[in-house]
């Protein structure tokens, strides 16, 4: 500490770095907070779910790839589910924790459907859809995003779906 | 997804009678419990008597997850799609909330801390 800097002048400094320190979290802080890890997890898992859907709305997909791609992501959901809480590497609004675990029960449900082979081929197709569509949302959340009109919001998720498939997602591809 | 048909429905399955019941109960619920009703109605009429009481005993143990298993469980395939289409559009709706949300409150808080930023720096002698 140089002469001039009294103990009341580093408090003020302190002080003032606090407050610079507030006004950045108020800037960034968001309802939908992950580790650095677990947001490259949810990158990575979206973008399976994307190709997933788009490769069953093309018909490129069979039953064993639906089962696996809707396995891969109703696994996620109920871990990030489990991660989930104040001082853990998730945070979710109470909002989004309430939406996450009916995301997961019905993602569950329709796992278990297709596993005991009672869920229609367009049903697993809608449902990969949806999935990949929660996870598309949830990207949006953690990044503070949102659209102005909720229909044209979710028609322009829905376009993004409908793109043609890019390559074949293979099981190894992502590790909830 | 949304240009397919959709599938067929709980509703669709249960006798004129009991569906015109349904529609009457529902029309005579809370508006704003409607929706619900109108969403998980149809799979609650089609189970027995006994079903329905295991189903209010799990909720009046506090084990509401088991009990919305049980609903999901019970729903028809299209019903179980409609749960799927109602979450994402709930999803997309708390987005939009929450990034409108954010924005107010991003805008207040950095209008005081701008405020008190000031005061801190004349403070500090800058």
């Amino acid at each position: 500490m140089t002469p001039s800097m009294t103990p009341r002048r580093t408090l003020r400094f302190l002080l003032l770095f606090a407050l610079v320190g507030l006004l950045c979290c108020c800037n960034g802080c968001g309802v939908l907070f992950l580790s650095a890890e677990r947001s490259e997890q949810l990158d990575d898992q979206a973008t399976f779910a994307v190709r997933a859907a788009r490769q069953a709305r093309a018909d490129a997909l069979d039953a064993d790839g639906r089962l696996h791609a809707m396995d891969s992501t109703a696994a996620y959901f109920a871990d990030l589910q489990d991660a989930t809480g104040w001082f853990r590497p998730v945070y979710l609004a109470p909002t989004y924790e309430h939406l996450l675990q009916r995301i997961s029960l019905a993602s569950a449900e329709a796992l278990h459907r297709a596993r005991a082979g009672q869920l229609s081929t367009d049903g697993s197709t809608a449902v990969l859809g949806h999935q990949a569509m929660f996870l598309l949302l949830l990207q949006d959340a953690r990044d503070g995003r949102a659209g102005t009109e909720s229909q044209a919001y979710l028609a322009d998720l829905q376009a993004r779906l409908d793109q043609p498939p890019a390559a074949q997602p293979t099981p190894a591809e992502v590790t909830p | 997804m949304t240009s397919d048909p959709p599938p067929a429905t709980a509703t669709d399955s249960l006798p004129p009678a009991i569906r015109q019941r349904l529609d009457d109960l529902i029309a005579r619920a809370p508006a704003e419990l409607r929706p619900l009703a109108r969403q998980y109605g149809p799979t609650l009429a089609a189970w027995t008597a006994e079903e329905l009481w295991d189903w209010i005993d799990l909720l009046m143990r506090g084990r509401w997850q088991e009990a919305h298993e049980t609903l999901l469980a019970g729903m028809s395939e299209g019903d179980l799609l409609e749960e799927f289409r109602n979450l994402t559009a709930e999803l997309a709706a708390a987005n939009i909330d929450q990034a409108r949300k954010r924005h107010l409150l991003t805008e207040a808080a950095t209008a005081v801390l701008r405020g008190v930023l000031v005061l801190a720096v004349s403070l500090v002698g800058l």
